[in-house]
């Protein structure tokens, strides 16, 4: 027994993690036609196995890493099959997709399938942790040459080569040795920082384990000569070539201006190791820089560098280089890079004696990767294999890759000087298709005018109900018509009319609507200002429109500009007189106003035919009709208003408006959704969470349009059961509010992506995907979205230079004019686009548009301020603005505040503003936000509603939390413990909440309900029923059977929020545990199995327990079978019982820890995280005090008998008779406990089946974040396993 | 793959590594270093080796990276010496690279 090489050591621990999986299997197989000679074949292949031990070599678990065991040759036979050639087809398959058990039997599946007397199917399989693409030239080479031998047609084979087995164990030894010590600081030098994740698409949600893959191949005979040219020519490699177009690929597909790939290199230098069988790779990790438009040949002299400097460094084993980097580790995640490119070998010739021989590889079903591409080049003719995760991507995805690979290789090989940039990626006829996928309906005839469809209405149905408001007012068509008649005639009669643009700054009321019509009756187009913004930035857009009127309800001064004439509301009335305009689809009707990165608002003007075109489509989309009721909620300034204010009376729909205070407010908006009859509801996602975060329960006969900002997932999961139709739109306003919808379903939601995708193109819309040259994307490619048809607008008002910018003719089609919406999108193959984000600084808050320059601007204008640069920061209700400014002398934050608010809208006053010394710029002088502080939690601006206090005890409770804590920035859904909240303070809000709320609430609620919003519950329940007994509900839903975990509160909670949604957890608490109750193991257990039973009366059970406490569960699990129970496992986590232990000092087990760190294995954690766990540790002690002593009330025993009493229990447990089960036992060890060598001691804690999982990380830690992640998702693997068997 | 005079390589190998003494006993002169490396490439590239041109480029012959690797480490074993894996890089030609290996061996024209 000698050890595995450090190449070896991590492909056989990934197999132990994942005994399922298939991914380093290796397989092919040979058709063979002709007379063959069974029994020479399997003497030729025995010759091969004497010659190699790598080929019957097994692993075995060992202190120092796996220990590689040689077995005679007879346990790697070539077992012959007689069978069909389906069955031969199957059974190979079969083998291929099984995985290995590499201690049992060596990692070499040889099968001979007979299928008729000159037919052979000669099928390999092999675990690349003895196998590598050179070993395959060996293996058919030699295999050829002895079967010759065999049939005494040729010589014997050559002298034996060395044994692989002993050269691992040399190479084991260097490597321990720290021969490379420099080479180590390179590589950690290199990829210090480098990005290990690439953002590729991703087509399904859920990450399998182990990851299923597929292959998807590809032969290219025509750009192996000019490969070999350009290497030849360029003095590179093809490896580097090749290469370098992949990097190009991936840069494309996921937009980083770094890429970092894994790719193999061999360490077979010598003559005697090219003879030899066996895994000679070591992994190098090549980081790309893909920044400053390099040519490709730049890109491929950076490649070159990188690759002859991996090869000078080779030597250090890349786990090492693993283990000195330290990766942050994430389940499922590869250290370093996520994706591997492999030039294989060219094959070698070789002939067995009169057969026809055809070769063919077979990729097991599995992905090592998230993509791994791998070509070999034969003969001139490239052939290309793409592997891809499965649970990442579709294959439809991974062909568009593989397709984009080839074309972006082809591009380069003809033009090796341009920018890579400039490369094509798409043949022009794949680009002309891609250009038609994402087309509206083409409708036959022009849209009716807005004002025609109303007049319509008002023909068919006078007195129907067109317009109401909370207030009770309602007006009928015709009198929405006649009193819309009216004010215009009265504005034609001051003069306005067509050519003009009239500002609308009135409240939100029943005349709102006809306000608007008014105007667009005069012939003049109307430009909505939101009464809630600074009069400042009205007076702004007024003055910019060069407005000829201002239509309010009443004078405010300093809003209208100019030449700009204030008229009031009221007083327009006159009797039409002659006919009033009938604008025709050419006229401009409204100029709305939105953020502009300059620092100034632009205008963006929308014609009557784009009004119309959208009013048309987005009625067909969303399935409106005369008979709905749409609720009008959003303000004016925002062009989705359009949709609740106008869109509806074309129909013969009502609207019924609410006022602002209404749409603020989660409750009142729910009221007024039930109250008003309403059919159609359309809303921001901010607002949707407002509204669903007020308890609202839903309304099974409401459709609801959802846009304006990403739609997250959770959200839409969240409201689409509540609703009978959700519609996630998008739209900027240049395109007229919306032009794309969808109906969002769960089961989409289920396995999609965290933001929704947008798709469901409008009719007469077209959308491109364009990449950086305005050339359409491949399928799963990113680019910007553009938008094309009659919906685009007419431009920006007055700025020029702008529609030139963004308002450019469409490259794939008619050159017609189309809008470039700063949007990047990515193209999925399912026809829908992913939101990925801006290509310039444009945020959405709260759905309205903002560009952080234009509150830099407003920012840098406050006195005392030098600089100033705004982010924003992701939180759970959205994306939140925070400022970062540099004063001349101190500033004031509420100053700046107040100041900006003189000026912006609400929205767009940051929600923290924070002083800082100087901007980090970079280089360049652009703004290096990574290195701007980090920021936790700022305080939630008074202007989000989202997180303003549902009710008085919310609120009340919110400031008593601010008060406490000391800090204002915590929010209704931050818990108490997490913003630094600890049990004495906990204690002091109970006082603090009785005295202010006149509720007396024990100190344990503030530990069953940690955040505000929990906690005003149970008051507004009237007072706490949670009691605190041993028994913890830790997470009582689910459908699973529930597991029962002895051990602390806190470990059970972490656990139970990585646990499958639908599995329920309770805790069983010695600490809930009356003070007077024994503290014998049996004792406990009879008292916790009462708990059980109570709950869950009927077995069979699963018990789990951590460390110590497991056998506090030992104890409870035999009480259970003593009561005739079944338990139908009990999963001890990270704990082993070693009879002898006075043998095992702990000074042993340090020093294994100390040599057995880095250099074997897998390296996720480092040892010494472990202080993190003090601290913790002590806070939930604390907090299970103070809930002790709430729950005994007048006697609160001091903290000192409780840890008497844990104390005591410790000791009755080490004194506790028992070891071992009467039954099944899955024993969860951590990396740490595993390498110490905890599973020699196991075999004795069961008597029934055992099995033992290691999962990373040190003991200490398996129940923080992230690590908790592994614990998590093995426990919940073992709890599948049991109950799914128990079924069976 | 034959040594410049004629017998195969293994028969040069050492239990311990040969002193420059020992080598340059073996290895007579740059002549011999240059005629080893034109009939591994030519060898390994398939050519004759009056093909070779030592002023050319290595990869311009299409010299990939995994032969010039194994040359590297045949090269190593006829000189019974330690070469980094970069040597075809870092000494293009063939010239450069006798050049390199006479100057470290100290061999004699």
């Amino acid at each position: 027994m000698t050890p595995a090489s450090p190449a070896q050591a991590p492909l056989w621990l990934l197999q132990q993690l994942e005994p399922n999986s298939t991914a380093y299997n290796v397989a092919f197989h040979l058709d063979l036609d002709g007379p063959l000679d069974a029994a020479a074949l399997e003497r030729a292949w025995r010759a091969l196995v004497e010659r190699h031990d790598a080929l019957r070599s097994t692993f075995l678990p060992g202190e120092d890493g796996p220990q590689l065991v040689t077995q005679p040759a007879d346990a790697t036979p070539l077992v012959t099959v007689t069978c069909s050639t389906e069955e031969a087809a199957a059974l190979h398959q079969a083998q291929v997709a099984l995985p290995f058990e590499l201690s049992e039997r060596p990692a070499v599946r040889a099968h001979l399938y007979r299928v008729a007397a000159e037919r052979h199917t000669l099928g390999f399989v092999l675990h690349h942790a003895v196998f590598d693409g050179w070993s395959l030239n060996i293996l058919l080479e030699e295999l050829a040459a002895a079967y010759a031998h065999e049939l005494g047609e040729g010589p014997a084979l050559g002298r034996a080569p060395q044994s692989f087995v002993e050269h691992a164990e040399r190479t084991h030894r260097d490597a321990a040795s720290n021969l490379h010590d420099a080479e180590l600081a390179y590589w950690t030098r290199t990829l210090a920082g480098a990005p290990a994740e690439l953002d590729l698409p991703r087509d399904h949600r859920r990450r399998l384990d182990p990851r299923p893959g597929a292959t998807l191949r590809a032969r290219r005979g025509d750009l192996g000569p000019a490969l070999e040219q350009l290497a030849a020519s360029a003095e590179l490699t093809p490896f580097m070539v090749l290469l370098t177009a992949y990097a190009v690929l991936l840069g494309r597909y996921t937009g980083a201006d770094e890429v970092v790939v894994g790719t193999p290199m061999t360490t077979r230098m010598r003559k005697k190791h090219r003879a030899m069988m066996g895994l000679f790779l070591n992994t190098v990790a090549l980081r790309i820089r893909l920044d400053g438009a390099p040519t490709f040949l730049e890109l491929a002299a950076r490649v070159k560098v990188a690759a002859l400097d991996a090869l000078r460094h080779h030597q250090v084993p890349f786990d090492q280089v693993v283990g000195a980097l330290h990766p942050e580790r994430r389940p499922g995640q590869n250290p370093l890079f996520s994706t591997m490119f492999i030039l294989q070998n060219a094959p070698v010739p070789y002939t067995f004696p009169r057969l026809e021989v055809r070769y063919e590889d077979d990729a097991p079903p599995a992905a090592k990767f998230d993509l791994t591409l791998s070509i070999f080049v034969e003969r001139g003719e490239l052939q290309l294999a793409l592997e891809h995760a499965t649970d990442r991507l579709a294959d439809s995805t991974a062909q568009g890759l593989l397709t984009a690979y080839q074309t972006l290789l082809a591009s380069a090989l003809e033009h090796p000087d341009v920018p890579v940039e400039d490369l094509a990626w798409l043949t022009p006829e794949d680009a002309a298709t891609e250009a038609q996928r994402w087309v509206g309906a083409r409708s036959e005839a022009e849209p009716t005018s807005l004002l025609a469809a109303v007049k319509a209405q008002v023909d068919l149905q006078p007195d129907a109900t067109a317009v109401t408001a909370v207030d009770g007012a309602a007006l009928t068509y015709r009198a929405l018509w006649d009193a819309s008649a009216r004010m215009a005639a009265a504005l034609r009669a001051h003069g306005v009319g067509p050519g003009h643009r009239v500002g609308v700054r009135v409240p939100r009321d029943a005349h709102l609507p006809c306000t608007l019509l008014a105007v667009l009756r005069s012939g003049a187009a109307y430009i909505p200002l939101d009464p809630e913004a600074p009069a400042t930035r009205r007076q702004a857009a007024l003055d910019d429109a060069r407005a000829a009127a201002l239509i309010v309800d009443h004078e405010v001064p300093g809003e209208a500009p100019e030449g700009t004439r204030v008229l009031l509301r009221e007083a327009l009335d006159a009797v039409p007189g002659g006919a009033l305009g009938a604008p025709g689809l050419d006229a401009p009707a409204y100029v709305i106003y939105t953020s502009g990165s300059s620092g100034r608002p632009k205008g963006v003007e929308i014609g009557h035919r784009a009004l119309a075109s959208f009013n048309r489509a987005a009625a067909a989309q969303a399935g409106l009709t005369g008979d709905d009721v749409v609720l009008a909620t959003t303000t004016v300034g925002f062009d989705i208003s359009v949709l609740e204010l106008l869109t509806p009376l074309t129909l013969g729909a009502r609207v019924h408006v609410v006022p602002r205070e209404v749409a603020v407010d989660g409750q009142r908006l729910g009221e007024a959704l039930d109250a008003a009859g309403v059919t159609v509801f359309q809303t921001t996602p901010s607002g949707l969470r407002l509204l669903l975060g007020s308890g609202w329960s839903g309304a099974p006969a409401l459709k609801v349009l959802v846009g304006g900002e990403a739609l997250p997932r959770d959200l839409a999961l969240e409201a689409r059961d509540r609703v009978a139709e959700l519609h996630n739109v998008y739209g900027p306003t240049e395109t007229t509010v919306w032009v794309t919808g969808r109906r969002v379903e769960r089961a989409e939601l289920e396995d999609g992506p965290d933001v929704v995708p947008i798709g469901g193109v409008f009719a007469d819309t077209k959308l491109l995907v364009l990449d950086g040259r305005r050339r359409p994307v491949p399928p799963g490619g990113r680019g910007e979205l553009y938008v094309a048809g009659p919906q685009v607008a007419q431009g920006y008002l007055h700025r020029p230079e702008l529609d030139a910018e963004r308002f450019v003719p469409d490259p794939t089609g008619s050159g017609a004019r189309m809008y470039a919406t700063g949007d990047v999108v990515r193209a999925r193959t399912d026809g829908t686009l992913d939101f990925l984000g801006r290509a310039d600084q444009q945020v959405k808050i709260r759905g309205f548009r903002v560009e952080p320059a234009e509150i830099e601007t407003a920012l840098r204008r406050q006195p005392g301020v030098r600089d100033a640069v705004v982010t924003t920061e992701a939180r759970p209700d959205g994306l939140e603005l925070v400022a970062f400014v540099v004063g001349v002398g101190p500033l004031v934050q509420e100053d700046l505040r107040s100041g900006l608010r003189q000026v912006l809208p609400g929205y767009m006053v940051p929600a923290a503003i924070h002083v800082v010394p100087h901007i980090p710029r970079s280089p360049s002088g652009k703004v290096d936000k990574k290195q701007l502080p980090k920021v936790s939690a700022p305080p939630p601006s008074v202007e989000t509603p989202a997180v303003a206090p549902n009710d008085r005890v919310e609120a009340q409770l919110l400031e008593l939390w601010r008060a406490l804590l000391g800090r204002r920035d915590v929010g209704l859904y931050d818990n108490f413990f997490d913003v630094g909240g600890h049990s004495m303070l906990a204690a002091r809000l109970a006082a603090k909440v009785e005295k202010h709320l006149g509720q007396r609430l024990p100190v344990a609620t503030f530990f069953q309900a940690q955040t505000v919003a929990e906690q005003a519950e149970v008051i507004r329940r009237g007072g706490a029923h949670l009691e605190w007994t041993a028994l913890d509900p830790v997470k009582a839903s689910g459908a699973r059977v529930p597991v029962f975990y002895i051990g602390a509160s806190d470990q059970a909670r972490m656990l139970a929020r990585h646990l499958p949604a639908d599995q329920p957890m309770y805790a069983l608490l010695v600490l809930g545990l009356p003070a007077e109750h024994s503290l014998e193991l049996d004792v406990v257990a009879r008292t916790f199995v009462d708990e059980i039973t109570t709950l869950q009366p009927e077995g069979p059970y699963a018990v789990a327990g951590y460390c110590q406490d497991a056998k506090l569960a030992l104890a409870v699990a035999k009480e259970l079978q003593a009561r005739g129970a079944k338990v139908a496992r009990l999963i001890y986590i990270d704990v082993v019982w070693i009879p002898d232990l006075e043998k095992h000092a702990r000074s042993q087990l340090k020093r294994n820890l100390v040599d057995m760190g880095p250099g074997y294995g897998l390296h996720w954690f480092d040892v010494r995280a472990r202080h993190h766990v003090k601290r913790r540790s002590e806070l939930a002690w604390d907090r299970l005090m103070l809930a002790r002593q709430a729950r005994v009330g007048a006697e609160p025993p001091t903290t000192t008998v409780h840890r008497e009493r844990l104390r005591a229990l410790r000791a009755n447990m080490a004194r506790y008779p028992e070891l071992s089960f009467e039954g099944d036992v899955d024993v969860i060890l951590s990396q740490e406990l595993h390498r110490e060598g905890a599973a020699r001691y196991l075999a004795h804690m069961a008597q029934g089946n055992l099995r033992v999982f290691e999962i990373p990380g040190v003991h200490q830690r398996m129940f923080d974040a992230p690590e908790v992640l592994w614990l998590a998702s093995r426990l919940a693997r073992c709890l599948e396993d049991t109950f799914s068997a128990a079924d069976t | 793959m034959t040594t410049p005079d004629g017998t195969p390589p293994e028969a040069h190998r050492r239990s311990s590594r040969a002193s420059s003494a020992e080598l340059r006993a073996i290895v007579k002169s740059r002549a011999q270093v240059e005629k080893f490396l034109r009939l591994g490439l030519a060898e390994a590239l398939g050519i004759s080796p009056d093909a070779v041109d030592p002023t050319r480029t290595f990869t311009t012959f299409g010299l990939d990276s995994i032969k010039a690797f194994a040359l590297t480490g045949d090269l190593a074993e006829w000189l019974d010496r330690d070469l980094p894996a970069t040597l075809f890089w870092d000494h293009p030609n063939i010239e450069a690279l006798t050049g390199y290996v006479a100057d470290v061996l100290g061999l004699a024209e």
